[in-house]
């Protein structure tokens, strides 16, 4: 049960609405690297990154993440993953990324987040989160969609 | 066979091309590795990641790697054959996860060509993958597309 201070963001609860708050990202060399190595991508060209030099494409996971519980407080409400008491995670389903403009290191990423839509298929119920990425010239760099299950038809466990 | 010693264009490829497997492991070590240290703040304090406690009360009975993680996989995959720019001037990537991605587990990425296309005098290519583990389980499928003379 939440506190008395807490709203859980339960299914029912969500809506399309509002961002969370921005987030900032510089992307650097060392960032670049780091983000590679993690994901076991030992390609030169990123963990030998220098100034100017691309980054790994599925580094806007990195640089523009999804804070679902920034969304979740944008709309008064806790993440069922924050909550202090029976916390539970709403894992991935499904993801897709786009890309329009290359991200270097140099770059300043801004993203923000919001719920792009919430839907039901046979009996477990879904929530999409759209990630939007820009520069620091304003252009949007990418953007992502990225669905989570957030309640599992009964008979299934939750997690 | 797509070759590893040819340079990959539009016009070198065929529909139906198959891309060179992609094979990679995981271990908790490795999942634990994945996690931005610099991000703990934006971390739940209990996940099905590196919780196995809690994993094991879940869905999956255990912990299991990130969808995104899983991605970068197959982007790795991908990029050994098309460079960065193929991504990022009207690229995507899509990923459903099918099963989970468990420590211990193998799985080899196959890919296929599935179509070429120009559109507004840009060249895209199109790919099925499928990601399946050692038991022969299907973990994830994904689709791409690149613009391999960008």
């Amino acid at each position: 049960m939440a506190t008395e201070t807490e709203k859980r963001w339960e299914w029912e609860s969500v809506e399309p609405g509002p961002s969370g708050e921005p987030f900032v990202s510089h992307v650097t060399p060392d960032s670049i690297a780091a983000y590679a190595r993690r994901v076991r991508n030992f390609n030169p060209a990123y963990t030998e990154s220098g100034p100017g030099d691309l980054a790994m494409p599925t580094g806007v996971f990195n640089d523009a993440p999804l804070r679902r519980n920034s969304v979740a407080k944008a709309s008064g409400y806790v993440a069922l993953e924050w909550v202090k008491e029976n916390s539970r995670q709403t894992p991935f389903a499904k993801c897709e990324v786009r890309w329009f403009a290359p991200v270097r290191a140099g770059d300043t990423i801004t993203s923000s987040a919001r719920v792009l839509e919430k839907y039901e298929r046979r009996g477990n119920k879904f929530v999409t989160f759209r990630v939007e990425a820009l520069n620091q010239d304003g252009v949007k760099v990418s953007e992502y969609d990225y669905t989570c299950i957030f309640e599992y038809a009964k008979g299934q466990k939750t997690a | 066979m797509i070759s590893a010693n040819k340079k990959i264009t539009f016009a070198s490829l065929k529909v139906g091309d198959e891309l060179p497997e992609f094979e990679i492991s995981e271990t908790q070590e490795s999942i634990d590795g994945a996690r931005n240290p610099d991000r703990a703040e934006d971390s739940p304090p209990r996940n099905i990641h590196n919780d196995p406690d809690f994993a094991k009360e879940g869905l999956f009975a255990g912990t299991v790697n990130a969808g995104v993680t899983t991605m970068a996989y197959i982007s790795q995959m991908l990029e050994k054959w098309f460079p960065a720019e193929a991504f990022y001037n009207g690229g995507s990537l899509t990923y459903k996860g099918v099963g989970p991605f468990r420590p211990g587990d193998n799985v080899v990425f196959t890919g296929t060509v599935t179509a070429k296309r120009t559109e507004n005098g840009k060249n895209f290519v199109d790919l099925e993958i499928k990601g399946v583990d050692q038991t022969g389980r299907l973990v994830g499928v994904a689709e791409a597309t690149v613009v391999p003379d960008a």
